[in-house]
């Protein structure tokens, strides 16, 4: 009987000590995701199945690790960020990069953000393009985990193309003259009813959207100086070049009144939905090449092409990276497990993923080197047009900045400003943001 | 006499077309919204607009032709975006939420701006005029300014990534302490004192008199405060956390692409989104004519 009670209270005394071990064993991570693709095959399906598949994995190989999805919209995540980094309770992970558009430098400097240069070894890190890696880096640290690359190309609709005899430009590359020209030859008016049936060209200008600006840097112009110091988009080059570009609307009238709204979604609809398709050449980011090649709802006979060449002598284009950023641990050894699921969604095959679904170019070579793009010309004519593409600033009050100068485009493509007084104008509001 | 009678009947029915035009062109977004709910989804753009659903159109003549088969798939595409609604996503939850936020805030908005309402306007104390005049001058802060110390505050109070984080903060309602004061000021002191004499306790004066003579401005304010919370969205989506939580708005933005809209499904949340607000702008408009026949004291 006294064995009895022994053993008993050896394994009270065992279940003790055990207990609180195993619960300490026990990790959260929060991560945040928005909504991405869906399954292929299924056009109702969830837009978060892809990191949820991937949640149940990890959780799967790591028990005791608990990964908790907190499903957030992608226009209002850095809103939602910006106040839980306030509020300092931010999310163990979130899909955003540093750019300035959400998180600052300044929060870098805070120390908001983990430095994950000691989880890499120099081997890992060579499998990351230097482009994609540079976007993540601060002063020496690197800050985040780069996923994928973009970049802006103009679509052509090539069936329009050849309902007006129009011959799209060779290899995708034209000048200023040859586009207006053939934008001119573009708009028409089909059924013979005085009005335009179809224009040449139309975008739109929104903060933080940036598939018009190449055309504004195609003279040479930048927004601001190397050092990001001085406001330089009042240059001449930066004038004469939003000066032709509204010239597509008021002077060679190629464009819909709409053109330089903020309607990201009615501009698409516009150009790949099948009950219009009432324009002709439009620019976006290469994840509508994905969604006009496969989606039921776009899919659209088109090409991609480089944006025109101006003074520059060049052609122009923006690009940008995305990826996950680990945000500041207090325990070390959550911390390595949060890092090692950030490595896990953001490895060779997921990146591979991410290209094929998504319209993103991998930012690991070992992704590209299993050719998501084989079957694909316009995402191959888009990854041409990747080497050269330029970022836009990276200064820490860039959203305030770039919010400023599209505020003045618009008002310049609503025909209320001229170039020049517009770009003028937007320098004066900058000043204070740029000291 | 006959002259005069017809040319005010002319009259009469041209005022009445005039106001039937007005409504219809007030109504018209309501209208959009639920046809683009039911539209198909390659044509919620189509040029001209259409504006009866495809699936409506063509349904009958579908049906008349021995195209049964044909017919029925248009209506069930037509609803494709409910059925997904209710089928795929969890609106059911976001719906419950949004009804518990709603139904609670507004409640304890209308209990405690009452409350409030009548001290300020019947109660006499020192300061009183002062504390009002400071409340109101809190209206004038703007919302975004309080969204990072409320976060912090919920968050402290441990209720963060719950519905009573959403319930809470609406709860003091300064706009509704001055619309109830404003309201109860007009109600005449001597039906207090009156109560008084009878034998009234503060509690019975302020249930028994004041509340049931409020009702016009208690409408106001209720319908007022379930839009607001009903629709609200920062908030919800700051301090909500778990899909299963979030309310009605922020659910719906969780569907929506980063670049591409789904208008279908987007429409089809709004409509029954908007459901319970005419309801409840219905079933509070009665108090509204009532209240416009309140207002004279009875000897």
């Amino acid at each position: 009987m006294k064995k009895l009670v022994l053993v008993l209270v050896g394994l009270v005394f065992f279940v003790m000590i055990l207990v609180p071990s195993v619960m300490a064993r026990d990790i959260k991570i929060t991560i945040w995701d928005a909504p991405r693709w869906r399954e292929q095959g299924n056009e109702d399906g969830d837009q978060f199945y892809w990191i949820k598949d991937r949640i149940a994995k990890f959780e799967e190989l790591h028990p005791g690790v608990k990964v908790e999805l907190v499903e957030v919209p992608w226009k209002e995540l850095g809103e939602k960020l910006n106040i839980a980094i306030a509020g300092r309770d931010w999310p163990d992970i979130a899909p955003v990069d540093i750019s300035g558009g959400t998180v600052k430098l300044k929060h870098l400097e805070q120390g908001v953000v983990e430095p994950l240069n000691s989880f890499f070894t120099e081997e890992e890190l060579a499998d990351f393009y230097s482009g994609a890696l540079e976007s993540y880096n601060y002063q020496g640290h690197l800050y985040g985990i780069p996923t994928s690359m973009t970049v802006h190309a103009l679509m052509l609709n090539l069936d329009l193309f050849q309902e007006r005899g129009v011959e799209p430009p060779k290899d995708g590359k034209w000048t200023w003259d040859q586009f207006v020209d053939k934008m001119k030859k573009l708009t028409f008016d089909r059924d013979g009813d005085g009005e335009i049936d179809v224009y040449g060209f139309s975008t739109y200008i929104l903060k933080g959207y940036y598939e018009a600006w190449p055309f504004f840097l195609m003279d040479g112009a930048r927004p601001l100086s190397p050092d990001n110091t001085t406001y330089t988009f009042d240059h001449p080059e930066a004038i004469s070049a939003v000066e032709k570009f509204a010239a597509l609307k008021f002077k060679h009238k190629v464009a819909p009144m709409e053109m330089g709204g903020a309607d990201v979604g009615g501009t698409f609809q516009a150009f790949a939905n099948k009950e219009q398709r009432t324009v002709a050449v439009q620019p976006w980011a290469s994840w509508a090449i994905a969604t006009l090649r496969t989606n039921e709802k776009y899919k659209t006979n088109f090409m991609v092409a480089e944006y025109p060449v101006g003074k520059s002598g060049k052609p122009v284009t923006i690009g940008g990276s995305g990826g996950f950023l680990v945000f500041k641990q207090s325990n070390p050894e959550k911390l390595k497990m949060v890092v090692e699921f950030a490595k896990f969604i953001t490895d060779t095959e997921q990146q591979y993923t991410f290209a094929v679904n998504y319209g993103t170019f991998p930012a690991r070579k070992s992704a590209q080197e299993m050719d998501p793009f084989k079957d694909n010309p316009q995402m191959q004519m888009a990854a041409k047009m990747l080497k050269d593409a330029i970022t836009v600033p990276r200064h820490t009050n860039w959203a305030q900045i770039d919010e400023r100068i599209q505020a003045q485009l618009q008002l310049v493509l609503n025909g209320e400003k001229t170039a020049e007084e517009a770009l003028k104008d937007a320098g004066k509001q900058l000043e204070r943001f740029l000291k | 006499m006959g002259l005069k009678t017809a040319f005010s009947n002319i009259a009469k029915v041209t005022v009445y077309l005039f106001l039937i035009l007005l409504a219809l062109l007030s109504l018209m977004p309501l209208y959009w919204m639920f046809v683009t709910a039911l539209q198909l989804p390659e044509q919620v753009f189509s040029i001209p607009p259409k504006f009866v659903p495809t699936a409506i159109i063509e349904f009958f003549p579908l049906i008349t032709s021995g195209e049964q088969a044909q017919a029925f798939f248009l209506l069930s595409e037509a609803f494709r975006s409910i059925k997904v609604l209710f089928t795929k996503v969890g609106l059911q939850h976001w719906f419950v939420n949004s009804l518990i936020v709603s139904v609670t805030a507004t409640l304890g908005v209308l209990l405690f701006d009452s409350m409030a309402g009548y001290v300020f306007a019947k109660k006499k104390f020192p300061g009183r005029d002062f504390i009002f005049w400071l409340m109101i001058s809190t209206m004038m802060i703007p919302g975004q300014v309080t969204l990072v110390p409320l976060f912090i505050l919920i968050g402290k109070l441990g209720l963060k990534n719950s519905l009573g984080a959403v319930i809470f903060p609406p709860l003091a309602m300064v706009f509704g302490v001055f619309l109830m004061r404003q309201y109860m000021k007009t109600i005449p002191s001597e039906l207090l004192e009156a109560a008084k004499i009878d034998g009234a306790s503060e509690i019975a004066i302020y249930w028994k008199v004041i509340m049931p003579l409020s009702k016009p401005a208690l409408a106001t304010l209720g319908i007022l405060t379930f839009m607001a919370v009903w629709n609200s969205f920062l908030w919800p989506l700051i301090i909500l956390n778990k899909d299963y939580l979030y309310t009605l708005p922020v659910g719906l933005k969780t569907l929506q692409d980063k670049n591409l809209v789904d208008y279908g499904l987007l429409m089809s949340g709004a409509s029954i989104s908007a459901i319970p607000m005419i309801l409840v702008f219905l079933f509070f408009q009665k108090y509204f004519i009532k209240g416009l026949t309140l207002g004279s004291v009875k000897g």
